[in-house]
């Protein structure tokens, strides 16, 4: 990708295009065939733990296609079988594993039944133990931008891995970030659906603060396969950027570490180079992943996704807001000036604002101003939230 | 006035440069009584070396009564003809052509000149006008000189005679490569070599010859052969440019038998418009039918269906392992310094081979023998310069040449946060010393130096540097046997550090050497059998370099993948066989024979399962000089012309290469850090073969030329790498690697205007190319062991290039550039998995990027055409890509923001205008 901009640059010298990468729509041509996709990676000590079935669907249209009434079982390599039947939710096949059947070394298979009745199972995974996050730690970092004058601030999140001889080399790192954020205004003054004035005595603040969780779709795997020790410092986790209300109020960030074997680690790995990495200028082929489901009467016939097998280890990290961050940018609610005569049947909030003269007026308010959850999040506090 | 008659005078009399044979002037003395003429020639041809030409009829009326003392031939010949109403040309020494009439118009009246509104600059250096010119032409008969070759006290009877000729630049002393000599009666040429030679059996006998040259005057002459022997002959730079051949060597390859030859001439690639101003050889050779490259600024060509890494690039003998400067942008190779660019595609001679589709040959420049000559250029990216010395008038000259990127300026005013932190340049030089110590004897060196770098915003740098020197001999036995041998060394090496995690940073330096010794004698048996023998040893040295740990943070244990030697030889014979005039054969063999050597820890795996660590049986440790392993191959090569009629003519041929080795690239285009691999114990060598045809007409009325070239072609063992492929991360390539099927075949027509104002040519290529990877077992398969396209499969190719040259001083061109898309695996479903979309990317190049179309103009303006000047430059005014279109590189898909989007990068979506400035020494004219 870096090769793309340096050739860019130099054939342009500057500014004469603003980017050479742009949305493509292919046209699809052949007919579209659905895969079976069974993908879940257990860590049996864990409790309940999920394995999802589906079809692939369309590029056209991407969406989730659950495949239901499946049989669907983990086996140890004891023999013994552990149900996971379908769940409330379609396609989402639940079990736990027994806490004595748990044993770090122990190999583990899923035995899946179509509907259709085709049987597909996986390979043998070894349940690999997994050490404890060494540290889970940012960094203040500056980013510059296409303008010169101009430079981002945020936070640089990185993970130090430490393990011995004892611990394998290949790991996955999921990111699960929590932010607490605030509505511009509280629930003050609105007009209701039927023309009805309401104004509180009392400003209502329960929708003010909401909490916001997600897990990050960047695929972060890291490999200590032919270092000197089993150890890696700095390992790159994403970075957030002031002028959003994300580092304003409190952030946390949940990072789950799974063991992985080699095999695990390349579907991953493969995974994260034909979605998540932009070609550079020398192009590359991106490939058909194998996983590790096969029809037990066709060889020839892969599942797409892969049974994982891993113990978990995690970590949390709480940032307090920080200094250097700025967040002026950050809140873009503008209560609307009233101009005419308002509508009479709609519901309308109103909210006290300033003008570029800093001269208070009110105006009116969008919802997403006042619920703070109409922005995704909830106003239910985590219950690690007061913790430092 | 008097330099323009004196012009008038040599033009006629076409006195260029006869060297050989001059004697001291002869003085004729005796008594000449009651002698027919005939009589009268006969008598002085037995007392003195002298020759007439004439025509019975002309003379049949004439007596002669002379008595004559010490008198010079054109003084007898004045005394002679007198009276009569005959008149003759003399060429010293002792040559007479009698001419019919004495009207003949030799010089055009003054008055003819001072009424033409010339500006006074041009006035006094004025050339004739193509009127003025036809009409002296129209009223002479073809004015011819003779050259003598060999003695007749040398001739054998009932042989024929080798001559060899060495065709010159009168002007600079330059030797001139891919000059033709033409024998109209006989329908017979031959073209001179790099070295400025050609070779060629007569009967003896006086012939009409025609000699040939890009951008020289055509000169006609006789010929008289009388034994083996040699003739040097100079040629005079044309005056009226608009007739310049753009093709060069069609002529020639009308004639012989090479399906799939090009040639490049350097005159397009100045015409033509290019990128940032950077002529570029390379870019032109894509114009051709059957050469393409994946993309846009992509390093690596495809040649009729085959690999980047199945060509062969010489420069002066030297192989270019990274034949482009800035990862293919531009290429490694100073265009300024070119004199001759050939690629064989189809028919590949037997000298050549260790490459499965193509040879492209690049002969530089040999440098002025009489002057000092300078030329060099201006461009946004990189300026060049060369320089040619005389160190021995008309034998030797020294040529040192330079280029140099200066684009970090650009950068530094960049947006981009990343880019103003980077830098990229890159240079090359050449430095080659010729000497022709004789006719005999030529000896020539060459040294090559080229070099990358790129820092890309202190996480990646990247280098990397091609080196070579040759040293050339050759010697003629006799006209007919030459000998020629050359050592070569090469080397090509790159270094990359990758610090973007400080855990995981690491350098890698690599080095591939090549050492070669290559000796052929050619031998023209006769006039209808050349022979070339010969033998080629190459000593490969890879170090395959440490994977090192960078910096004090790195974890990274170093890697050591290596070294390799290997032995190539090579020995060759071939034949060609005219029978009659209509038909030429040619038959070849060349033994290729690789060795790889120790020492070398080599891996043994159990029989019938994947070359995986799990399956490895133990190891061997081979020492210094032990043979690993062998291989063998024989090459057939084969070849038929058959010339149907005066101007057309088809030929079949079949050629079979071998490649000992290849490289390791899980790109699409070749990157800078992509390794050379020999073949070893695992991977065995990949093998082509091919069989062409090729009908080629030629339509003098119009000046075009059409051609038509059918091929198929099948490779076997080529070289793919398994999906995830680390070269890297252990020494043991053939984990990575698998081998398979590749099968093209092609159709492609050229229709070519190479003379007029306006000239060019198009061409049409309808070309397939695709690989097979299915093993016996699946760990061997690749896309399930189905066919899939070749990366660079583009079916529809069509290429133009249209030049118009309004004036001498401005002239403008224009290419036109389309190909089918190049195919590109595509989603074929999107798949969730832990909640996020991915796609499922099954079947593999499957799917095809739009297609590509571009237009060029670009727009040439010469300095003023002053005869007498120091020095003379144009400017170069160039649009790439004038329709402004964004083409696609590639299409690429992310999974993001919870849905799957798809890209499209295109390297250029503007039109790019660009202006460079180039010089040379001396006027227009000079070369």
């Amino acid at each position: 990708m870096k090769t793309i901009k340096l050739i860019i640059g130099i054939l342009f010298a500057g500014g004469l295009i603003t980017s050479c990468i742009e949305r493509y729509f292919p046209g699809y041509e052949s007919e579209f065939i659905p895969q079976l996709v069974i993908e879940g990676t257990i860590s049996p000590d864990e409790g309940e733990q999920e394995i999802v079935i589906s079809n692939s669907s369309s590029p056209d249209d991407p969406k989730f296609i659950a495949v239901s009434g499946c049989g669907v079982q983990v086996e140890d390599e004891k023999g013994n079988q552990f149900n996971f039947p379908e769940s409330t939710v379609a396609g989402h096949y639940r079990g736990r594993i027994d806490g004595d059947k748990v044993i770090i070394g122990t190999h583990y298979r899923l035995l899946v039944q179509t509907p259709e009745g085709k049987q597909y199972a996986s390979s043998y995974e070894e349940l690999l133990p997994c050490p404890p996050i060494d540290s889970l730690y940012f960094d203040l970092e500056t980013k510059l931008t296409s303008d010169p004058n101009k430079n981002l601030n945020g936070l640089q999140f990185y993970i130090d891995f430490k393990g011995n001889d004892s611990y394998g080399h290949y790991y996955r790192l999921e990111a699960i970030e929590t932010y607490e954020y605030h509505s511009k205004w509280p629930l003050d003054k609105w007009q209701d659906r039927w023309g009805g004035r309401h104004n509180l005595e009392e400003p209502d603040f329960s929708n003010f603060i909401c909490y916001k969780t997600t897990k990050l779709r960047n695929i972060f795997d890291l490999s200590t396969d032919g270092f000197s020790k089993n150890s890696y410092s700095n390992y790159r986790l994403h970075f957030v950027k002031d002028q959003t209300q994300q580092l304003q109020y409190k952030y946390s960030l949940l990072v789950n570490q799974y063991s992985l074997d080699k095999k695990a680690f390349n579907y991953w790995e493969n995974l994260r180079k034909n979605n998540q990495e932009t070609v550079d200028l020398f192009g590359k082929q991106p490939s058909w992943i194998k996983g590790n489901i096969y029809n037990v009467n066709d060889t020839t016939d892969f599942a797409l996704g892969y049974f994982g097998v891993s113990t978990v280890q995690s970590k949390r990290i709480m940032v307090h807001p920080f200094e250097g961050l700025s967040f002026d940018k950050a809140q873009d609610c503008k209560a609307y000036p009233i101009s005419g005569k308002l509508p009479t049947m709609q519901l309308l909030y109103f909210a006290n604002d300033l003008d570029e003269n800093f001269e208070p007026y009110e105006g009116i308010a969008a919802a997403e101003c006042i619920f703070c959850q109409l922005l995704g999040g909830t106003t239910q506090k985590p219950s690690y939230w007061d913790e430092k | 006035m008097k330099l323009l008659a004196s012009y008038i005078v040599v033009f006629f009399f076409f006195l260029t440069g006869l060297t050989a044979q001059q004697k001291e002037e002869i003085k004729i003395t005796g008594s000449y009584q009651n002698l027919t003429f005939p009589e009268f020639v006969g008598k002085l041809e037995s007392q003195y070396p002298v020759h007439f030409y004439f025509e019975e009829k002309w003379v049949a009326s004439l007596a002669v009564n002379l008595e004559v003392q010490q008198l010079s031939i054109p003084e007898l010949m004045e005394k002679l003809l007198l009276p009569t109403s005959l008149d003759y040309i003399y060429q010293a020494p002792g040559t007479i052509i009698i001419l019919p009439d004495k009207k003949f118009v030799r010089q055009l009246p003054e008055y003819f000149l001072t009424k033409d509104g010339l500006d006074s600059t041009q006035n006094r250096t004025r050339n004739l006008t193509g009127m003025e010119q036809k009409y002296l032409h129209g009223r002479q008969p073809d004015m011819i000189q003779t050259i003598v070759v060999g003695s007749r006290e040398k001739s054998r009877k009932g042989k024929m005679a080798v001559i060899t000729g060495k065709l010159t630049d009168e002007e600079t002393g330059e030797l001139l490569t891919g000059a033709t000599m033409y024998v109209p009666k006989l329908q017979k040429g031959a073209a001179t070599d790099a070295t400025g030679f050609f070779t060629m059996a007569l009967n003896p006998g006086i012939y009409a010859v025609e000699f040939q040259y890009l951008g020289m005057n055509r000169l006609k002459g006789n010929l008289d052969v009388r034994s083996d022997g040699y003739f040097t002959l100079s040629l005079k730079k044309q005056f009226q440019q608009i007739d310049e051949v753009l093709i060069q060597g069609q002529k020639s390859e009308k004639h012989g038998a090479k399906p799939g030859l090009e040639n490049v001439s350097v005159k397009t690639m100045k015409e033509l418009p290019s990128l940032m101003g950077e002529k570029d050889v390379m870019k032109v050779a894509q114009m051709l039918p059957g050469i393409v490259s994946v993309g846009e600024g992509s390093a690596g060509i495809n040649v009729r269906g085959g690999n980047a890494d199945q060509n062969l690039f010489y420069i002066n003998e030297i192989p270019i392992y990274n034949s482009s400067h800035l990862f293919g942008f531009f290429s490694a190779i100073n265009s300024s310094i070119i004199e001759n660019f050939s690629i064989f595609k189809g028919q590949v001679p037997v000298e050549y081979g260790g490459r499965l589709s193509s040879v492209f040959n690049i002969e530089t420049r040999k440098g002025h023998k009489n002057n000092v000559f300078s030329q060099g250029g201006i461009s946004p990216v990189s300026a060049n310069a060369e320089i040619e010395l005389p160190l021995v008038k008309n034998k030797a000259s020294l040529v040192v040449s330079g280029r140099s990127s200066y684009s970090d300026y650009i950068l530094k005013r960049l947006k981009d946060p990343d880019l103003r932190n980077s830098q990229a340049s890159f240079y090359d030089f050449t430095g080659s010393l010729d000497y022709n110590i004789n006719q005999k004897n030529q000896i020539t060196l060459f040294a090559y130096n080229s070099n990358d770098n790129f820092n890309l915003n202190g996480y990646t740098q990247y280098g990397y540097g091609n080196k070579g020197a040759s040293v050339n001999y050759i010697h003629r036995f006799t006209p007919g046997l030459k000998l020629s041998a050359s050592a070569i060394g090469s080397n090509y090496n790159f270094e990359t550090t990758d610090k973007r995690s400080a855990s995981e940073a690491y350098t890698h330096g690599y080095e591939l050497n090549h050492y070669e010794f290559r000796s052929s004698l050619s031998w023209l048996i006769n006039e209808h059998h050349t022979v070339k023998v010969g033998t080629e040893d190459i000593f490969y040295h890879l170090k395959r370099g440490i994977v090192k740990p960078f910096g004090l943070g790195s974890f990274k244990t170093p890697v050591d993948l290596g070294e390799e030697n290997g032995l190539e030889s090579s020995l060759f014979l071939d034949d060609n066989v005219s029978l009659g005039s209509r038909v030429d054969i040619y038959a070849g063999l060349r033994y290729s024979l690789f060795t790889a050597l120790g020492p070398k820890t080599v891996r043994n795996y159990a029989p019938g399962t994947a070359f995986d660590e799990i399956n490895i049986t133990g190891t061997h440790d081979y020492l210094k000089g032990d043979r690993i392993t062998t291989y063998k191959n024989p090459e057939f090569r084969a070849g038929l012309g058959i010339k149907v009629g005066q101007n057309n003519s088809v030929k079949l041929s079949m050629t079979q290469m071998t490649q000992y080795l290849f490289m390791l690239s899980n790109s699409i285009s070749i990157a800078p850090n992509d390794q050379w691999k020999l073949v070893d114990s695992h991977i065995t060598p990949p093998t082509t073969i091919q069989y062409s045809a090729g009908y080629y007409q030629e339509i003098p009325k119009l000046g075009l030329s059409a051609s038509s070239e059918l091929y198929y072609k099948q490779g076997k063992h080529i070289v793919e790498y398994r999906d995830g492929a680390d070269f890297l991360g252990s020494p043991y390539v053939e984990t990575a690697v698998l081998q398979g099927t590749q099968q093209a075949y092609g159709a492609e027509f050229m229709l070519s205007k190479s003379t007029g104002k306006f000239n060019g040519w198009t061409s049409y290529t309808y070309s397939r190319s695709s690989m097979t990877v299915n093993g016996k077992e699946d760990w061997a398969d690749i896309n399930k062991g189905k066919k899939y396209p070749s990366n660079f499969d583009k079916p529809h190719v069509l290429n133009m290039i249209l030049n118009y040259q309004f004036t001498r001083r401005f002239s403008i061109s224009s290419n036109v550039a389309y190909s089918t898309g190049r195919p590109i695996t595509i989603p074929k479903g999107i798949y969730y998995v832990n909640g996020d979309p991915f796609v499922d990317y099954s079947a593999r190049n499957e799917y095809r990027i739009p297609d590509y179309l571009r237009v060029d103009m670009s727009m040439k303006i010469e300095g003023n055409l002053r005869k007498a000047k120091l020095m003379h430059s144009y400017w170069t005014i160039s649009v790439y890509n004038l329709l402004g279109k964004s083409n696609a590189n590639s299409i690429f898909f992310l999974s993001e923001e919870g849905g799957v989007h798809g890209y499209k990068y295109s390297v250029i979506g503007v039109p790019i205008l660009t202006i460079s400035w180039n010089w040379k020494l001396g006027n227009y004219e000079n070369n």
